[in-house]
């Protein structure tokens, strides 16, 4: 093909994908544990486009901060998978250490922090030269990966342990342990960095802790009427960019709690799909969408409404998910 | 002889083989991975008005009602057509009965799904004793057989009997480990009717709200 035909057909391209999208649309995509896939929705229209395949059982699931690269953990193959976004071609595999489930990338975009389950390590990935800068030993079956705003502080908690470990992102030395509840399994930053929420499965909790002194502001309990308190199991959390409200996925309750971050008091609990696992804002944060795993299903919530406004079929078992950045 | 030892040896593996417990299962009737949970409640998949002895009332009263919840429940429907059949029957009510016998179809829905769980539920129990059984029977087989070897059989009628045993334990075997692969799918069933009911009531949900 000439130059000049290559071109021609690039405009006649970008000319339907013009026509077909509207100008906010974007891509959420899931990973399917149980399926090795990854389903790629489109919110215009919130229809599904594509089912990718992965490795094996495939959990975490992140891009770069330029958008242009989907980060896989496939934690059967003990490796994350890098796909070009434009392509959804797999273009490298990262080394990752040994079954890793969830991560966290630094907020300059490099490096990756890896939780590896099976090994009570954190590990650290240069994603650039695919490089191991570091394993930081954790307590047992680290899971949850948060970073402060600044890059300076790493948490990751231990399912076992039930600590948030704090660690010291240029000397990978942990510099604090706070105890939590039985099974932490998520830790998030807020945006502005003054408050770090960690949810705790069995202990039914999340504990909103002060990042600055390491104490527990306070933990959040849930009580749904008509749920017994054995099925609330906090996983997933995230906060609003403004710091207004928090989200927590409650497991085998079916439920997404919002909570407001500022009273750090629950104001509503919104139905989703069966055993709510994970969750994951679009890019302009107008819409929060959540995994279901016995639902096959995502929720997608009204952000502004605090409404379940549909659910969209995936693969089995879906259990991260991430939106294209703007 | 050889034949004999793997045939001890593979009887010996079923029987030190006990029911997998599920983390935090401690139900040793309860053999599968997925956590038990004795019945569904409203709760965990209804968030609308509640749903009480009134809403059940009303569809064990009503023939057309009753007639919807038997054919969206059963497994047979699929999920579109139940949805269809759902839309229909919403679309055909007035603003005052809609709530009302709304309430009623998920009340409805939910306890023939729930009764019918609870007969999976018992029957996969009864397997599991079953199997507990069985167990126990190879591992009396299995000591009559060690022991018939050590004596060394010199008659006819006693090497007769030796291999008796063997195809006997072999047999007992067989059967148990077969139920054993099984077990996966009849642990499949309780969770799929689990999926049911939320799906009908997220239906039956939806033409609430419209």
């Amino acid at each position: 093909m000439s130059l000049m035909k290559g071109l021609k057909a690039g405009v006649f391209a970008i000319g339907l994908v013009c026509a077909s999208a509207s100008a906010e649309a974007y891509k959420i995509y899931v990973t399917n544990e149980k399926d090795n896939t990854v389903t790629v929705i489109n919110s215009d229209g919130w229809k599904v486009e594509q089912t990718l395949n992965v490795g094996q059982r495939p959990r975490g699931i992140l891009l770069t901060k330029d958008g242009k690269y989907l980060l896989v953990c496939a934690s059967d193959d003990d490796a994350v998978q890098v796909f070009d976004v434009a392509t959804l071609k797999l273009v490298k595999t990262l080394p990752s250490g040994p079954d890793p489930e969830l991560f966290i990338l630094h907020p300059s975009g490099n490096p990756l922090y890896i939780a590896n389950e099976d090994d009570n390590l954190v590990t650290v990935v240069d994603i650039v030269n695919n490089k191991v800068l570091a394993e930081v030993p954790v307590g047992v079956e680290p899971e949850g990966m948060g970073i402060s705003p600044d890059g300076k502080v790493l948490v990751n908690t231990s399912e076992t342990t039930n600590m948030a470990h704090f660690i010291d992102t240029t000397t990978y030395e942990l510099t604090a342990n706070v105890l939590v509840d039985s099974r932490p399994r998520f830790a998030q930053f807020s945006y502005d960095g003054s408050q770090l929420w960690v949810s705790s499965e069995i202990g039914g909790n999340v504990a909103v802790i002060d990042p600055a002194t390491q104490k527990i502001i306070k933990k959040i309990t849930f009580d749904v009427p008509g749920v017994t308190p054995e099925a609330l199991q906090p996983v997933g959390v995230r906060v609003t960019k403004d710091g207004a409200k928090a989200f927590v996925a409650l497991g085998p309750a079916n439920r997404v709690a919002v909570v407001n971050a500022k009273t750090l008091e629950v104001e509503k609990y919104l139905l989703v799909g069966q055993r709510v696992w994970q969750l994951g804002f679009s890019p302009d944060q107008k819409h929060l969408f959540s995994t279901n795993g016995v639902s096959n299903d995502i929720s997608i919530i009204d952000v502004a409404k605090l409404k379940v406004i549909k659910s969209v079929r995936t693969g089995r078992f879906p259990w991260g998910v991430v939106a294209t950045p703007d | 002889m050889r034949c004999l030892k793997i045939s001890a040896a593979a009887a010996l593996m079923v029987c030190l083989t006990g029911p997998a417990l599920s983390a935090g299962n401690t139900d040793p009737d309860w053999p599968c991975v997925q956590r038990k949970i004795p019945a569904l409640s409203a709760g965990m998949m209804w968030a609308g008005p509640p749903v009480d002895e009134k809403a059940e009332k009303v569809w064990s009263a009503d023939d057309e009602l009753g007639a919807l919840v038997a054919r969206i429940s059963a497994r047979r429907t699929t999920l579109d057509e139940a949805a269809t059949q759902i839309a229909a029957y919403a679309g055909g009510l007035d603003a005052h009965s809609k709530p009302v016998k709304l309430v009623a179809l998920f009340a409805g829905v939910l306890s023939t799904i729930n009764s019918e769980r609870a007969q999976i539920m018992k029957g996969i129990t009864k397997f599991t004793r079953k199997q507990q059984e069985l167990a126990n029977a190879i591992r009396t087989t299995r000591k009559e057989f060690t022991q018939a070897l050590k004596v060394k059989p010199k008659t006819d009628e006693s090497r007769k009997a030796v291999r008796e045993l063997e195809r006997k334990l072999s047999w007992q075997s067989r059967i148990h480990q077969d139920r054993e692969r099984s077990l996966r799918f009849v642990c499949e069933s309780p969770v799929i009717l689990e999926q049911r009911a939320f799906a009908l009531a997220r239906e039956v949900a939806n033409q609430l709200s419209e």
